[in-house]
Parts: C-alpha cells; structure tokens; sequence
C-alpha cells in the first residue's frame, strides 16, 4: 500500500523543467503527446503507456493541459534505462535526458550548462545542419522570409547569413526551427530505423558463438532494449525545445 | 466506422506484432478459406436457423442496422438452440456471426444490437484470423502434439492475453454502435443470464471499481488474480464494463456516436421504409 501511495505521488510531480509545459498550446501539446505515443505512420508505439491512461481518455485531444505531468512523466521515462528506472523508482530528471539527447546527435554539452542553453545549442546545431542540407531555392525562400536581401549572395553566403541569423536573433531561430523540426524528425526517425537494422544484424551473429555467446547477447538486447529510446525520445525532447523557445519568444513579445 | 477509432491500445499494439507474421497470416487465411470457412457453413447451414427478413424480421432489421452503421459487408446470421446466452464470429471471407436462441429471447432489441455490434467489431478489426492462429497453437500443443505443449505455453498465453484485449475493442465498438447506456445494461443480462434486473445499470460498472480495487490492494493478490485470468480467453465481465465506462469519456467515443447519431436517424427512417414494404 505505502508503494501505491508513493508511486501516485510520483506521478503527479512534474520534472522542474518541464513546468512550463502547462502553460503551452494545446496545440503544441497534442503534437507532442503524438510523437510519443504514435510512430511517424500512424501506429501506436508498442512501449508506450500514456494511452491506456484515465487522463489521456479524458483529456485528448481538447485539453491536453491536463495530460501534462502524464506527458513530462512518459517522456522522462523514454529517455531514462527501464531498469535503472525501476531500480529508482523514478526516470532520470529532464537535464539528464537532454544532455543524453545532446550526446547521442554529436551537440557540444558541458556538465555545467542549463538546460536552455542544452536546447538552445541542439536546436542551433539541428538548424545549421538543416540549411546545409537545403536547395539553393529553399535557402532564398527561407532568406526571404526573414528580411535576409537574397539577390546578390551565393549560396554560400545565404547559408552563412541564415546561421548569423540563427545564432544571433532568437526570433529567426524559432522561425526557422518551427520550419525544420519536422524535417528533422523525418530524418532522425529514418536514421534510427536504420541503425536498429544494422544492430539486429550484428546481434544475429550471436547465434553462432553457443551458449556463452548467446547468454552475452541476451544481455546486450535487454540492456538495448531498455535503454533510452533515442527514436521516441529525441523528436520528443526537439519539440519541448522548440516550445519553450517559443514560450520565449511571446513574452518578450507581449513585454515589448 | 473506422478500426482505429474502437481499437484498444492493448489490442492496437499486440495486432502490429502479429501483423508482421506475413507469410503465416496468408497461409492461415488460405487454409481458413479452403477449410474452416467451407466446414464451418456447412454446419452452420445443417444445423442452425439462417436469419432472413421473413422468418425473424425484427432481428433482421436489427442486424442490418448494426451493420451499416459499423460499415462492413453484411455477414450470415444464424441462430441457434442455447439456453446459455452467446454469440461469435468466424471467417475472413466468407463470414457469419451466430446468436444463441436465449439472446433472442431474453435481450431487448437494442441490447441485442449491442451484442451483434460487439461481433461486428470482431470482424471489423479482423480478429478472426489471429484468433485462427491461437487455435492453430493450442490444437498443435493439445490435441496433434506437433509441439510440446511447455513449448507452445508462453505463445498461447500471449495469445490469450491478445485475445482478451481485442474483446475491449469490440465492446467499444458495441457501445459506440447503441450507446454505452444499453451496453451496460446488456452486460448486465449476459453477467447474470437474467432476462430482467432491477437497480442501477453501473452496477457491474462499480463492481469492477471494487475488483480492482482488491486486485491492487497486495502483490500476493496481483499475482493471484493474474494467474487466474492467465488462461482465459475473454476479460472478467466487470472489468469489460468498467472498461466502457472509462472509454465513454474519450473523444473518440463521443465523435462515433455524434457520427452514429446523425446516421442512425436517417437508417432507422430507411429500414422502417423496407421493414414496410417487406410486411
């Protein structure tokens, strides 16, 4: 019983960084809660606890402000180890899973960094990545959109002036993330399915090595399996940055 | 009336899995096809009362209703002599779905589309096929011994576990199709197989508060309860109805009937023009 008592108080904190969830759209909530319960063609995700929920009967679509501490909990838990969480009796905090997040997609962290500046550097990073990737049209269409003067610069020199402007103006930087992260939530889910296919590979090696083999890649699948779902967990942590940038940005708008 | 909007994420998530058994879906479905299927509308023509317009009208009428409003081909009824109160589907092709006589007899007429709208679920989902699948193993652990039954264990109880689960899917799809209300008071009809029960149609509602409520109370309980229910093929009775219950706040409850609602007007005006015309 006292275990009961102690998970439902569990449940209903929320992780210190993930507060500003509440006050978000609902909207952007929505989107969120789906990249965590549905893959990227619609099924729902085999691991995924949220939709068997109360609260999440209740409350999607329409009042996703109420499936909050649900959401920030099923995100913590995508990003922590199943084992160590079981072990804790809670996932890991928000920071952890960012700079987990931060490691896996190669951003530069250190120890002592906030989590705005973890998100701001993974979005920066992203961004960057993603203009490298685009068309020469895209590049001017996008330079354009955000008073950039496109008709005399390369197309290096647009790339270069849309990273400028990345960094500097955390305005173009939510312009510009709010147009790449489904983009790059296309290209990470890809990746991973990928590299789920080379491991799965590898791991069929295993049964040729006995017994011993077989026991070492056992445990080498149960640890993979329960570790951080980057596939889950880093479209999810991508869209928590773009919207608390973009809680951000509304209000310094409505202070100005 | 679309599968994705009844399905239970339980029941969601254990299809995809058996989904990617490609090659051995296409063999079950060939096989039920050529076997099963034919076997089974045999007996079902040899020793049953097949439904038509003339001999039970209302229960015609009834059925047709269910199933234009959960939009799938029209399958044979059939009833046949019961005194327990059941019913089931079979078939991917060709399919059917079969009352018992005491359902006939003792449910109303919406609680009797309630529970032809639960097996138009079933076919709605295609649970039938993997359902085929469960019996292929049991029948390959028990009875042909093709595979030793501690092999084919862990396999049928996920089945099992799958099994019980695709029942909620078809009860959202029957108190989507008449409103959670009637479902709850057909339940209540087929839990006891009493034709008339007095008192608060929730009741099995909070019965099912209470067994939780038990189950939760100790890990040596969770333990028991889940043993128990290991080998069962459908849910505990009143975990279906609290189950409903907590499903008739959902919004894709309240959009189906908003739907169904509109429709039904419109098909209860159609089919009492045929019901008229065919009197």
């Amino acid at each position: 019983m006292k275990n009961e008592v102690y998970r439902a108080k569990k449940a209903k904190t929320t992780d210190k960084d993930l507060q500003f969830l509440s006050s978000c759209e609902n909207e952007d909530l929505r989107v969120l809660c789906d990249i965590l319960t549905h893959d990227r063609l619609g099924n729902i995700r085999i691991t995924e606890q949220l939709t068997s929920t109360d609260a999440y009967n209740r409350n999607y679509p329409e009042d996703m402000l109420f499936l909050v501490p649900q959401i920030s909990n099923e995100l913590l838990k995508y990003g922590s180890n199943t084992l160590s969480t079981f072990w804790k009796r809670e996932p890991d905090s928000y920071a952890t899973v960012l700079r987990r997040v931060c490691k896996q997609m190669d951003v530069r962290v250190s120890d002592h960094d906030t989590v705005t500046k973890m998100e701001h550097n993974l979005l920066t990073t992203l961004c960057r990545d993603t203009l490298n990737r685009m068309s020469e049209r895209e590049l001017r269409l996008l330079a354009n959109e955000n008073g950039i003067p496109d008709k005399t610069l390369t197309r290096q020199a647009l790339t270069a002036a849309l990273l400028m402007a990345v960094r500097t103006s955390r305005a173009v930087l939510t312009r510009i993330a709010a147009r790449v992260i489904q983009y790059i939530v296309e290209i990470i889910t890809v990746r991973g399915v990928a590299t789920a296919g080379i491991e799965t590979a590898t791991r069929a090696v295993g049964g040729v090595l006995g017994p011993v083999g077989w026991i070492a890649l056992g445990a080498w699948t149960v640890y993979d399996i329960t570790s951080p779902a980057y596939r889950v967990c880093i479209p999810a942590v991508l869209q928590v940055a773009y919207m608390r940038l973009n809680r951000f940005n509304g209000k310094e708008r409505r202070a100005a | 009336m679309k599968a994705s909007q009844i399905m239970h994420p339980a029941d969601a998530k254990a299809l995809q899995v058996l989904k990617q058994a490609r090659g051995f879906n296409t063999l079950v479905k060939y096989f039920m096809e050529k076997g099963d299927e034919r076997i089974m509308r045999g007996e079902n023509l040899g020793t049953m009362l097949r439904v038509t317009p003339d001999n039970l009208p209302k229960v015609y009428t009834a059925f047709r209703e269910v199933v234009n409003r959960v939009g799938i081909d029209e399958p044979e009824l059939y009833v046949y002599n019961d005194p327990v109160m059941n019913a089931y589907t079979y078939g991917d092709t060709r399919i059917f779905v079969a009352l018992s006589s005491s359902l006939v007899e003792r449910l109303s007429l919406p609680e009797l589309q309630s529970v032809m709208a639960h097996e138009c679920g079933h076919i709605l989902c295609r649970h039938t096929l993997y359902k085929t699948l469960l019996y292929i193993i049991e029948d390959m652990g028990k009875a042909a011994q093709v595979i030793t039954e501690s092999l084919a264990f862990p396999a049928y109880c996920a089945l099992q576990y799958w099994s019980r689960t695709s029942e909620y899917s078809a009860d959202r799809c029957a108190a989507a199709v008449v409103g959670e209300q009637v479902f709850q008071s057909a339940f209540l009809k087929l839990t006891s197989g009493l034709s008339e029960i007095q008192g608060d149609p929730y009741q099995l509602v909070e019965q099912g508060r209470k067994y939780n409520e038990m189950k939760n109370a100790s890990f040596l309980d969770r333990v028991q309860q889940a043993c128990r229910e290991m080998f069962f093929s459908h849910p505990q009775n009143c975990q279906r109805a609290y189950e409903i219950d907590r499903w008739k706040s959902s919004a894709n409850y309240r959009n189906l009937t908003k739907d169904l609602s509109a429709n039904y007007r419109n098909l209860t005006k159609d089919l009492s023009t045929n019901y008229r015309n065919l009197t």
